[in-house]
């Protein structure tokens, strides 16, 4: 294949070739600086959570009975609902938990080690039972659980952190064991366990991996009383139907709203989901557009050089050969394109990272946009070449 | 002149239909999206109360922990709520034409049991002036004066709503509704409002619905309601106290002023700065004085309620145009050349190469409009979508501004897409093409 003559050829079509390349680079930039965007989001959306999503359902039991305003009233019907909870069939754990966890809603504190100077870290924050680990999926890697002891205490001092947050606080990896301490050295705590792996309430919080459990009595009349119930395999539909009307049964001094943990999540993610599809539109029209660019031009450089392409025929090019030539030719502008696009996309990554908000680019994604691109130009330039291809040698010298 | 290139410019489109269907269809793709995306972006960032946006003020004073900033990334910003405390030293000052604090709050209506059960609703607890400063439109009734507010009376406020479900959209003016444990006494109702964004309080989703009812602020003691929007803490204090709680040094209120002229606002900064000093001397607010007066753009600019995804795409969109506009020069390229051998013949006949610029540029710009036509028939489509998919957290939707910017960013595309091939038309050389024929 000679490339010499395809780039004095170009060399004569100026405005054609900057016209796609420009359209190619600036096609590169928005696409890859797009799917750079949605697969940051899905990635958040997809980080494990170490919770068995799958399986939990949330209730969110809202008393309106005088009743509950009595610290014992509240404290033995949390009881028998978790008793209840626990007893209905397919469930696995149930436990009352002070807020749920990737629901966009909770509470967060800051601790370091006891008698550090250094400013406090940012944990979230979770009240919760002894049947939290179990009701949630998440492992324990080092410690123990909740005693009943650590439950009754009035002044919670055992927790339970996650190992990111632990790490954090102690580097060392020694961290079980060790006292923690608020703002003040006052009412210390202790870390008893380890859990692996557990995300809190906000999944777009950075710290979202740092969870603090601490041990009590979680609920009040106004805020309400939260539960997870983790269910067998399987189970969670028909669980789910008994939940609402079992607890009324057992109580009917308020409102029971029951939701899966996985839908919990969808909606936390609701914004972020709309704005992956919106970009996803965008992505497919503008393939759509710069193909049909391509296209078009190519056309009119095919039209414009029947009477070239007739000769060359009549020479002794193959159809074949004219093929190429018009591939070969759409491949060198791509390319060209690409060579600007890679400057183009790192610019608008830059401006978006900078002025707005976004991912650093994946150099992954820019090589599998690069090849995207090199695929999208030949298929787009493939039947127009083809159209110039068939152009019978005869025809093409008659006339024009 | 302009009509003959009007026409000239239609009957060239005839004669092209696909190709010119294909240009009006660039364009308006182009400016469909381009539109979607920044009306998009212009409504979220609309002025909510453009009558008083400049003179309501959002107040913030710095009573954090000594030994930290409100927030370590923006050491320089006081925190953005106040506390109980503050708000009620705060309301003493008699400088702003309105004012007061308010918070959300989680409380239950007990309808008649024909109605239905209990049920959980958002209200605000908040100060007569709340709709005085916020120009709240009302159906029937209206607010509650200072009387209400210092009792407290039980007086409360209905949205729409609340008022359809309770009282069958009637005027309940007078009747009583059971909140929590006691009767109130409705004063008014409120027309269908939705403030966008919900620029008095952007904490916990800035383009939430309004609260369902308003209460005065002082039941807080007797529903000992905690707010169901942010409580920040920074001094541990005896969850279980609510006095204790009330006096803490937790900030979870929003406080509003209303500053008619430069001078009350100047006082009023003065008023600050005293009160500040008070605070400091009895052992408070030890941080650096760093009060702040923000308008609502202001405020809505720091609480950047504008996500930032909308002006990604908004610049994406834009980007897109200038694609679709590309393509456009491709095509006109190619049907102008077609066209040589006339234009030669019309040159040869003395049509002045400015007019047979004009005369090209008049068509693209044609095209332009008839693209823009189309784009904000595809906009609208396109916002349409976008309403559904984000289920009305604001209400997107071209307004006149926008129509205006489409127009112009399909005027500027066709200018830019066609100036390149006009000129190249006009200037080709008459007796090359003359002689082929």
């Amino acid at each position: 294949m000679e490339i010499g003559p395809i780039i004095r050829a170009l060399g004569r079509s100026k405005t054609r070739f900057v016209l796609i390349t420009i359209e190619v680079a600036l096609t590169l930039a928005v696409v890859v600086n797009c799917v750079n965007m949605m697969a940051k989001m899905r990635r958040d959306m997809d980080r494990p959570t170490g919770i068995d999503e799958g399986n939990i359902i949330t209730v969110v039991s809202h008393p309106f009975s005088p009743d509950f305003k009595e610290e014992a009233y509240l404290d033995n019907a949390r009881k028998a609902d978790v008793e209840l909870l626990r007893s209905l069939p397919g469930v696995r754990a149930a436990e009352a938990i002070s807020a749920i966890p990737l629901s966009g809603s909770g509470s967060s504190s800051g601790y370091k080690p006891l008698g550090s100077t250094a400013h406090t870290l940012p944990t979230g924050f979770f009240y919760t039972g002894q049947g939290a680990l179990d009701a949630l999926g998440v492992r324990l890697i080092a410690g123990r659980n909740f005693v009943l002891s650590d439950i009754n205490e009035s002044e919670s001092k055992n927790v339970i952190v996650t190992k990111a947050f632990a790490d954090k606080l102690f580097p060392d990896g020694k961290a079980l064991g060790k006292q923690i301490q608020g703002r003040t050295p006052d009412n210390p705590h202790t870390i008893v366990g380890i859990l692996e792996h557990m995300h809190g309430s906000w999944p777009g919080w950075p710290f979202v991996n740092h969870v603090t459990l601490v041990p009590g009595k979680p609920g009040s009349f106004n805020w309400g009383v939260r539960y997870l119930i983790r269910t067998q395999p399987g189970q969670i539909d028909a669980v789910f139907r008994l939940i609402e009307p079992e607890m009324l049964k057992l109580n009917n001094g308020r409102n029971v709203t029951a939701a899966t943990l996985a839908d919990i999540k969808a909606d936390t993610f609701d914004a972020q989901l709309n704005i992956i599809t919106l970009l996803g539109a965008v992505i497919v029209l503008l393939i759509f557009v710069t193909s049909l660019g391509i296209v078009g031009i190519t056309s009119f450089s095919v039209t414009e050089r029947t009477h070239h392409i007739g000769t060359r025929r009549a020479v002794g090019a193959r159809k074949l050969d004219i093929l190429r030539y018009f591939m070969m030719e759409n491949w060198i502008v791509t390319s060209a394109g690409i060579a600007f696009g890679v400057v183009l996309t790192y610019a608008l990554n830059f401006l978006l990272v900078n002025f707005v908000s976004g991912e650093k680019m994946d150099w992954r994604l820019l090589a599998a946009g690069i090849l995207g691109m090199w695929i999208v130009g030949q298929l787009a330039a493939f039947f127009p070449a083809l159209r110039g291809a068939r152009i019978s040698p005869a025809t093409a010298t008659r006339s024009v | 002149m302009l009509t003959y290139h009007l026409r000239m410019a239609f009957k060239s489109l005839r004669r092209t239909p696909i190709l010119s269907a294909l240009m009006i269809g660039a364009i308006g793709l182009g400016i469909g999206v381009s539109t979607t995306f920044v009306t998009g972006h212009y409504v979220l960032s609309l002025d909510p109360i453009p009558h008083k946006s400049s003179v309501l003020h959002y107040v913030e004073i710095d009573s954090w922990d000594p030994n930290r900033p409100w927030n370590d990334s923006e050491p320089d910003k006081p925190p953005i709520q106040i506390t109980y405390r503050d708000m009620v030293g705060l309301m003493r000052s008699d400088i702003p034409t309105y004012q007061g604090g308010s918070f959300k709050a989680s409380l239950y209506i007990h309808p008649d049991p024909k109605i239905g059960r209990p049920y959980k609703v958002d209200a605000r607890m908040c100060f007569g002036d709340f709709f005085r400063l916020f120009d709240v439109p009302f159906e029937y009734g209206g607010g509650w004066d200072e009387r209400s507010d210092r009792g407290p009376e039980p007086v409360v406020v209905l949205d729409q709503k609340t008022n359809q479900k309770l009282f069958g959209a009637q005027n309940s003016v007078g009747n009583l509704v059971r909140i929590e444990d006691r009767d109130f006494k409705v004063v008014g109702v409120l027309k269908p409002w939705r403030p966008l964004p919900k620029f008095y309080d952007t904490h916990n989703g800035a383009f939430d619905e309004p609260e369902s009812v308003y209460l005065p602020f002082e039941f807080v003691r007797f529903f000992m309601v905690r707010s169901a929007g942010n409580t920040s803490c920074w001094k541990s204090v005896d969850w279980d106290d609510f006095l204790a709680y009330l006096d803490s040094e937790c900030i979870w209120i929003q406080f509003w002023v209303q500053l008619d002229t430069p001078a009350q606002k100047q006082a009023y900064n003065d008023f600050l700065k005293s009160y500040v000093d008070q605070q400091k001397a009895i052992g408070r607010m030890q941080r650096p004085m760093n009060n702040r007066l923000l308008s609502v753009m202001e405020w809505l600019e720091d609480q950047e309620v504008v996500p930032e995804e909308a002006t990604s795409l908004a610049i994406i969109s834009i980007l897109f145009l200038v694609i679709c506009a590309l393509n456009l020069i491709g095509i006109l390229l190619g049907k102008f050349f077609a066209r040589a051998p006339e234009v030669s013949v019309r040159r040869a006949m003395g049509a002045s190469r400015a007019s047979v610029f004009l005369q090209h540029l008049i068509e693209c710009e044609v095209i332009a409009l008839l693209g823009a036509a189309l784009g904000i028939l595809l906009a609208m489509l396109g916002l349409e979508a976008v309403n559904r998919l984000f289920k009305g957290m604001s209400d997107f939707h071209l307004d006149g501004n926008m129509l205006a910017v489409s127009v112009l960013m399909a005027l500027v595309a066709g200018l830019i897409s066609g100036f390149y091939p006009a000129w190249r038309i006009c200037s080709i050389a008459p007796a090359v093409y003359l002689r082929e024929q």
